[in-house]
């Protein structure tokens, strides 16, 4: 129950403090308007109920009224018609008794009888009624037999009817006499009872207390219906008479008074008060119910949810007060599983939580402090370790490879780093070793390498010059041959014309000369085969001494080389045992011992 | 509703058989429930509207009867017709039926003695050619009204003369002054509208004073009468309706064996009323009385199954299945005419001859 649109200023501050106070209000509230609209309500419907009631009593009345009145018209019309029949006038009684009979067949039901008198003598001549025929009037009980018909009719066209309708003997019904004189036979006259039996039980409607009476003007009840009463009415019927329907009202009932036209009668229509305006009151007695029913159930429902909100609410704000100052072991236990119930769970959820969050920061704290003092104990340690291997490594730096990083378990990176930095120092160590000897090697190879490449020079120079001689000799002698052959050939064609011109036989000394031409020619390119040869060997000796001077001079390089990387390797101090000989001199390429 | 006490009560029971005979015949063969009722009406109007009102009271939707016209008037007018239920009357006669303003609840097997009276104008007039009659009747509705019947055509269809109408009663032991009344004028002929009981004293009463021709009404159509008078009664005539319906010797059957007694025209009627009834209650197939009256033509009117009394059984089958059927009874044609009176009549000229078993020669049948 909220009242979130009200300013806070309009309401007292006792109010806004209590929700109890909000809740009551809010419930009241409620109650004032479902009676007001309860009593807006019953005042209509209570204006309406009376309106509508008074209105339908009034019909029922004028409607009764309209049905007796065309009843008394209808038999009044049918009572002068019959009575004008010329049979009534001239007949004799049997001859009328036959009309009558037809008469009455030819009338509607509300005709009970039809009885023809002769006045002077007062006895009925005929009737429909076998009983009545031919009867004195004064031996009959009907109210109508005292009735002096000798004088009563001035006109022809003159209707007489009872003034009050009376219980037939015969059938027991109510009924009343219509008279009317027979034109032109002033003795005689026509009566006819009529029967109200269809009317009067319409009066008293079913399933209703409501009932209609009709009244004469001195207030008499004209058709005495059995069960009906009713007050005369005094001015109400005064007023009827005279034309005006009027109502009128006492504690009991209410009755509506009409005129029946062409009578001085009048209907009364009367149901009680409590029918006519019980819905009325019903709805009033409806409504103060209502409220106050209404008023007990909020009542009950502001008892029953006080006590089930605003009771544990306080007693939450006691405890949530309490674990405000610190202590979180307050009850917060309950059984309900509504919002309250819920509020408690989440009251207590809070508190455990709590609990567990100030817990879980104090081991915190403590583990911050132990891990920051290992912090610095490693801090420190490593600061001492980083100094022993800076030493270390200047060592090294300085030229003595054989320093070591010692392990020691207490940290694995240093340790690893130990590791791998003696293991990097071992190695270069062995290195710087193996390469001081090397140049060691190289300087005494390459003084050796000189050495001998001048001797095999000087040697390659001896050779060159001895094929050199061979080769000038190879040549003189090529020419000497030439000079020769050419010499041969020049006799041969001297001598070849004369042995033709004079048929002196000396072709077989040409044939030989010839011969020896062909050997001196033979001999010339052997000659020149030696020379080419001698020439070849002669340039191979160049070539080899040429290249020999070019190893010399390397091997003179190499040397003077070696010395600086020796003196360098020098300054590095290795342990002994790593120095490394050459098993195959200088050029080999098995350097690496650990390949 | 029939005189089971009073005046009427010799022919009120016979009639009473008659008129539970189909519900007898049927009650035990036919899925339809039978309630019924039978009332004494002591020959008395008052009486018998009483007792009509406390069938009414009991929720009767229809009624057989009552028997004798000034009865059924009384009865109709007062009780039946205002509280609208059906009733169909196998003796009243009278011709003011015809025009009762009866809202179509009022029907009756029993033939209008208007066409009697009519029917005894003519024979009087042509057959018997004779110009002048006076009548004897008995003073009620009955004797009043068939008197009329015959006196009305006769004066103005045959140009006769009417001597005298003279009014009888019928719990009289002389009638002598009447029929010294009625021969005053000298008629040829005296026709009595009389009651059977009044036969024995009218008849030797009148055999000894007067010569004038003597016709009869259905009435005094009876051959006991032949041990009831000491002089002959050969020659006398009357008219009567003829009881010559296509059921008519089913029902005689039906009837002997079930009272061992011959039936009279009354008991056929009687029978044929609660047919008719019964018939047209099934085929409304409820109890409302409207429904019954509207029935009533649609199990009579003509295309349908024939049922004849013999037949009844069949007839209320098929009228509760909604079928069409066609009642043709014992005592005529059994249709109905606007006012609920019965079409299709025949009527006897008989005479009285004690050389025949039954007493009664027929010598015609009439057609109206």
């Amino acid at each position: 129950m909220n009242l979130p649109s009200i300013p806070p200023t309009f309401v007292p501050e006792f109010i806004r403090r209590r929700y109890l106070a909000k809740f009551v209000i809010a419930i009241l509230s409620v109650v004032l308007v479902i009676a007001a609209v309860g009593a807006i309500s019953y005042v209509e419907i209570d204006e309406t109920v009376r309106a509508d009631a008074n209105a339908q009593l009034e019909t029922t009345a004028e409607m009764q009224a309209e049905q007796i009145s065309s009843w008394v018209e209808s038999l009044t019309v049918q009572t002068r018609t019959a009575s004008a029949s010329p049979v009534l006038r001239n007949g004799d009684p049997q001859e009328i008794q036959g009309h009558l009979v037809e008469e009455q067949a030819r009338m509607g039901v509300n005709v009970r009888a039809i009885h023809y008198i002769e006045a002077d003598t007062g006895n009925i001549v005929t009737s429909t009624n076998p009983v009545y025929r031919d009867r004195a009037l004064d031996s009959l009980e009907e109210p109508w037999a005292d009735r002096e018909f000798r004088s009563g009719f001035d006109l022809d066209e003159e209707v007489w009817k009872s003034q009050q309708a009376y219980e037939s003997p015969t059938l027991g019904d109510q009924v009343m006499a219509f008279a009317s004189p027979v034109p032109d036979r002033p003795d005689r006259v026509v009566v006819i009872i009529g029967t109200l039996e269809y009317r009067i039980e319409q009066l008293q409607q079913e399933n209703s207390s409501q009932s209609t009476v009709i009244l004469d003007a001195e207030g008499n009840d004209v058709f005495q219906a059995a069960d009906a009463s009713v007050d005369s009415g005094g001015d109400a019927l005064e007023a009827a008479l005279g034309g005006r329907v009027t109502r009128i009202s006492d504690g009991e009932t209410v009755q509506a008074y009409v005129p029946v036209s062409n009578t001085r009668w009048v209907a009364v229509s009367r149901v009680p008060t409590e029918e006519a305006y019980g819905v009325a009151t019903n709805v009033g007695h409806n409504v103060v119910l209502m409220v106050l029913l209404s008023l007990g159930a909020l009542s009950i429902v502001a008892v029953v949810l006080g006590r089930q909100t605003v009771g544990p609410l306080t007693t939450l704000r006691d405890r949530a007060a309490k674990m405000e100052a610190g202590n979180l072991g307050v009850d917060l236990e309950t059984d309900r599983v509504d919002e309250i119930g819920r509020l408690y769970d989440g009251f207590d959820s809070m508190r455990n939580s709590l609990r567990k969050q100030i817990t879980e920061a104090e081991q915190a704290r403590k583990q911050a402090e132990v891990s920051r003092a290992e912090a610095m104990e490693m801090n420190e340690y490593l600061q001492d370790k980083a100094e022993e291997y800076s030493q270390i490594m200047g060592e090294c730096a300085a030229g003595d490879l054989t320093q070591r990083m010692e392990t020691d378990g207490e940290n694995d990176a240093m340790d690893r780093i130990a590791t791998d930095f003696n293991e990097m120092i071992g190695e270069l160590e062995n290195t710087t070793g193996q390469l001081r000897h090397f140049a060691d090697e190289v300087e005494q190879a390459g003084e050796s390498v000189e050495t001998s490449a001048e001797s095999l020079r000087d040697a390659s120079e001896q050779i060159a010059e001895s094929i050199q001689r061979i080769s000038d000799d190879a040549y003189k002698q090529r020419e000497r041959l030439d000079d020769l052959s050419m010499a041969i050939e020049d006799i041969v064609d001297q001598l070849e014309p004369i042995a033709r011109d004079t048929d002196v036989d000396v072709q077989a000394s040409l044939d030989q000369l010839r011969d020896v031409t062909e050997t001196v020619e033979e001999l010339a390119e052997a000659v020149d085969v030696t020379m080419a040869e001698s020439e070849n060997v002669a340039g191979a000796a160049e070539e080899q001494t040429a290249e020999l001077s070019e190893v010399s001079q390397r091997a003179q390089d190499l040397t003077r080389y070696a010395g600086p990387l020796k003196d360098v390797l020098d300054s590095f101090e290795t342990e002994s045992k790593h120095e490394f000989y050459f098993p195959t001199g200088p050029g080999s390429t098995s350097v690496n011992e650990g390949e | 509703m029939l005189p089971l006490s009073g005046p009427r009560s010799a022919v009120g029971e016979s009639i009473r058989e008659a008129a539970v005979l189909p519900i007898d015949q049927v009650r035990d063969d036919v899925a339809l429930t039978f309630e019924h009722r039978s009332v004494d009406t002591e020959s008395d109007p008052t009486t018998a509207a009483r007792k009509a009102t406390s069938l009414v009271d009991e929720g009767y939707p229809m009624v057989t009867g009552p028997l004798d016209s000034d009865i059924v008037l009384q009865a109709t007018q007062q009780v039946l017709i205002p509280y609208k239920t059906v009733c169909c009357s196998p003796g009243a006669t009278t011709p003011t039926l015809t025009t009762l303003n009866d809202g179509g609840y009022v029907f009756r097997t029993a033939i209008s003695d208007a066409i009697q009276g009519s029917l005894l104008a003519d024979t009087v007039a042509r057959k018997l050619d004779y110009d002048t009659a006076g009548t004897l009747y008995v003073n009620n509705d009955y004797g009043w009204q068939l008197s009329q019947a015959f006196s009305r055509p006769f004066r103005r269809n045959y140009s006769g003369t009417i001597t005298d109408q003279v009014p009888i009663e019928d719990t009289s032991n002389s009638y002598v002054d009447a029929i010294d009344q009625a021969t005053e004028g000298d008629p040829d002929a005296l026709v009595l509208a009389a009651y059977p009981e009044m036969g024995e004293t009218l008849f030797s009463d009148m055999l000894t004073r007067t010569d004038a021709d003597i016709l009869c009404t259905d009435g005094l159509r009876t051959g006991d009468m032949h041990q009831q008078v000491d002089r002959s009664l050969n020659g006398i005539r009357g008219l009567a309706p003829l009881v010559d319906g296509p059921g008519s010797d089913a029902f005689a059957e039906l009837y002997t064996n079930a009272s061992g007694n011959e039936p009279g025209i009354f008991e056929s009627y009687a029978y044929d009323a609660t047919a008719v009834l019964l018939l047209a209650n099934a085929y409304a197939g409820q109890n409302d009385t409207k429904a019954i009256q509207n029935a009533i033509r649609r199990v009579t009117n003509s295309g349908g199954t024939e049922i004849t009394p013999d037949t009844l059984l069949d007839g209320l089958r098929r009228a509760a299945r909604g079928q069409s059927i066609e009642y043709r009874g014992a005592s005529n044609e059994t249709r109905f005419d606007e006012n609920g009176d019965p079409t299709d009549t025949t009527f006897e000229y008989w005479a009285y001859d004690n050389s025949v078993a039954s007493g009664i020669r027929e010598l015609d049948r009439i057609k109206p």
